[in-house]
Parts: structure tokens; C-alpha cells; sequence
């Protein structure tokens, strides 16, 4: 029989394996780097067994680990970063698809660490505290990538009128 | 800012739902771990899986044996591919491993064995977190009579005489049409202290008419060094699905 440990683990991994994806897609903007990404996160996490504890340990473990394997991906020098979509050559009505495309475009003019601060604070919902803490930089360079990523989404959120 | 939520969901929502699994997840966690416990490179677990034999002994301890005739080396994953066609679609995930590696901390020169059998070898079986194992072996007329102290094996493997540790609960002979004789039992469980601890189990001959055997052991798993994750709650395989595949002709040299 499992032990409650294991099945707690079990349970973390079946209940949160779609929303790191999603929190994924948001960092990469591919569905196959994503499921990497995710893969990579979850099979740590699933090594790291009782090390870790608490539910909530895991999770901000989990959390850690996917920003951070991201980030790194991103250093490698061989790697290019993908467009997020084709940039609008025009302003766009806003409709749910071209919102979408409309964010999509404003993501990919930010840098990875930019990404993931914007993501952790407004989809993941943490802190400018807790942001800094898990990306290991100072809450002062939390508070300037967060008004970078704003100021990108306000850019490409251009309305003209039909 | 719900807003910038909102705008961000945008983007999340096109991602829809992940083709990840759980099993998928714990399954490439095990073979992370396992390579870490048999540190070989990626050429040496291709020897590993192909070459790996243990014995289902019908005591406690797992011994590797050699096989007195070569067969050929299949590709890395290639036996667990081929045998996962022969299993239920909801046994769980695959892979073939060696308990001379997991249990033995054997590197891949010792583990490299030759097989009888086509799907000779030790599998696990990742399921809902928890790893069972499958081992097949075919067993040559030599190898019985060695084992047997040259007498062979018994008409009646559910006989077991006062003097035989081990215990064969549950035992079922079958008498086939063909001449073969499929028998299953549950052996007795591991107890005591020492490592590794095996879980409950079925074990299954199916003696063939030319003097050789297929031997089978479908576990819950083993807890202790080597361990690859928790027990499962039950084997691999119901009895039934058992003796299924211990007569396909799949196990069997020559096909």
C-alpha cells in the first residue's frame, strides 16, 4: 500500500499537472516546450519524494522549478526565442482571438526573467515578496519588470473603433 | 489587476488541456532514478535490456542465471513495447529493467545475459504511482535438471513435500489439450528483515512438451534499496490475465 506521503504526491501531480501547464504556456508559448517544461517540473518533483513535505511545500517547489528550468532554457545560446504569434501590422478591434494574438505579441517582447515575473504576479497571483524570493532577485527589479511587462500589454492593447 | 489576469487567461486558454499523464510523469521519474542507481551510459542500458535474465525462484532471494544459448539484442525498450501489446490496455506503463542492476547494483557487463525466450526479462509496471514488476524466462532442459539436482521437475508442482520451505498457496495446475501444463500459485510473502521485501505475487510454470518450461512471477513490487517506487495494491495481472499471457505463443522461442 502506498504510504499517505506517496498518495498525497500522487494526488499533487494528477490535480496540478494542467494548471502548471497552462502557467507554462503563458512562460514559452508552445504547447510542446510547455509539456517539456511540465515533464521536467513534475518528474523533479516526483524525485524530490518526502523532501518535501507539505502540499504547499511542493507546490511552491514546483512553481520554483518550472520558472527556473524556463529561464534556463532561455540562456542557452542555441536556443531562439519563438514568436508568440505574427505581430498585428495594424491595430486590431478587440476581440477575444485578437486580444489573445494582442497579448501573445506583447509577451514575446519581454525578456524570460520580465515573462516570468509578469506571470508569477498576475497568474500565479504571488507577492512582489514572494516573486523575489523564488526568482532569487530583489523585490526593486520585481517592481521594474512588472511595470516593463504592463507597459508592453498597454502597448499592443490598441482599440480603434469598427 | 483582474484585468491583466483576464488578458493573461486569454493566452492560457488557447493551450488547452495537456496530453501529460500522471503515469507518464511517474514513469519517466523511475527510469530517471534508475539511471542514476546504474550510472551507464545510454550504450550500456541497450545491453542491459537486451540481455537481462533472472529467475523466478521459489524462495525469497532473486538470483541472476546464464542462459546456455545466445539470442539476438533488441533495441532499448523494444521487449517492453512488444509486451505491452500483449497486455490489458489499463495494466499501466512499461519498461524493461533489470534486477541485477536494481537489486544487485550490477553494471551492465555482469547484467548482460542471454535469453531463451523472446520476452525473457524483468519488466515494471508504473501504475497510479506505485511499480509492480513482471519477470519471464524461458528454462532449458539443462538449467531445470541443474536446478532440480538432476531429477527434473515435479508431475505436480502444487505437491510440495514437508521438507520445501516455501508454500504454494492457491496453487492451480492445468492440464492443457496440447500436453503443456500451465500451474499458478501465490507464493508465500516476504517476512523477516532482510532486503529486498517482496510483495504478494503470483507465480506460473507452463512446462513445455520438449522438456523446457516458461517460468513467470507478476509482483506488487519490493520495497528496500533498488526500489523503484511503492508497491502497487495489486499485481500487474489478475490470475486470469496471468495465465492469458503465459499462453500466448509471443513468450515463446520461435515466434
Amino acid at each position: 500500500m502506498r504510504s499517505d506521503d506517496d498518495a498525497a504526491l500522487h494526488a499533487y501531480v494528477e490535480s496540478r499537472r494542467t494548471a502548471l501547464f497552462r502557467s507554462a504556456y503563458l512562460l514559452c508559448g508552445d504547447r510542446h516546450e510547455a509539456e517539456d517544461l511540465v515533464q521536467t517540473t513534475l518528474v523533479k518533483v516526483v524525485l524530490g519524494g518526502r523532501r518535501h513535505g507539505r502540499l504547499d511545500n511542493i507546490e511552491a517547489y514546483a512553481r520554483k522549478t518550472l520558472v527556473n528550468t524556463f529561464i534556463a532554457s532561455r540562456r542557452r545560446f542555441w536556443r531562439r526565442e519563438r514568436a508568440y504569434g505574427e505581430l498585428p501590422e495594424t491595430a486590431y478591434t478587440t476581440s477575444d482571438t485578437d486580444t489573445g494574438l494582442m497579448v501573445r505579441a506583447a509577451l514575446a517582447t519581454l525578456t524570460a526573467r520580465q515573462r516570468a515575473v509578469l506571470v508569477l504576479r498576475y497568474w500565479e497571483d504571488l507577492s512582489v515578496e514572494a516573486t523575489a524570493a523564488l526568482l532569487g532577485m530583489r523585490e526593486n527589479t520585481v517592481k521594474s519588470h512588472t511595470a516593463r511587462g504592463l507597459a508592453a500589454l498597454r502597448a499592443e492593447m490598441v482599440e480603434e473603433p469598427v | 489587476m483582474s484585468d491583466v489576469q483576464e488578458l493573461l487567461g486569454r493566452v492560457a486558454d488557447e493551450a488547452g488541456p495537456t496530453a501529460l499523464t500522471t503515469d507518464a510523469v511517474y514513469a519517466k521519474a523511475a527510469r530517471v532514478r534508475w539511471r542514476r542507481r546504474a550510472a551507464v551510459s545510454a550504450s550500456a542500458l541497450a545491453v542491459v535490456a537486451a540481455g537481462a535474465v533472472v529467475v523466478p525462484q521459489l524462495g525469497v532471494e532473486v538470483k541472476p542465471v546464464r542462459s546456455s544459448v545466445a539470442a539476438p539484442a533488441a533495441p532499448a525498450g523494444a521487449s517492453a513495447k512488444r509486451l505491452a501489446a500483449l497486455l490489458p490496455a489499463d495494466v499501466g506503463t512499461v519498461e524493461e529493467v533489470s534486477f541485477a542492476v536494481l537489486l544487485k547494483q550490477a553494471d551492465a557487463s555482469q547484467a548482460k545475459e542471454k535469453r531463451l525466450g523472446p520476452l525473457d526479462g524483468q519488466y515494471a509496471v508504473h501504475r497510479g504511482g506505485g511499480v509492480g514488476y513482471l519477470a519471464f524466462g524461458v528454462r532449458d532442459q539443462g538449467y531445470l535438471a541443474a536446478k532440480t539436482g538432476g531429477k527434473g521437475l515435479a508431475e505436480d508442482l502444487c505437491e510440495r513435500s514437508p521438507q520445501e520451505r516455501d508454500s504454494r498457496a492457491d496453487c492451480v495446475r492445468e492440464e492443457l489439450p496440447d500436453g503443456r501444463v500451465l500451474t499458478i500459485w501465490r507464493p508465500a510473502q516476504d517476512s523477516g528483515d532482510g532486503e529486498p521485501q517482496w510483495g504478494r505475487e503470483l507465480a506460473g510454470w507452463l512446462t513445455l512438451g520438449d522438456g523446457t518450461a516458461l517460468v513467470a512471477r507478476d509482483i506488487t513490487g519490493f520495497t528496500g534499496k533498488g526500489s523503484l517506487g511503492p508497491l502497487l495494491e495489486d499485481p500487474p495481472l489478475t490470475r486470469d490475465q496471468l495465465r492469458t499471457l503465459m499462453l500466448s505463443p509471443e513468450l515463446l522461442p520461435g515466434k
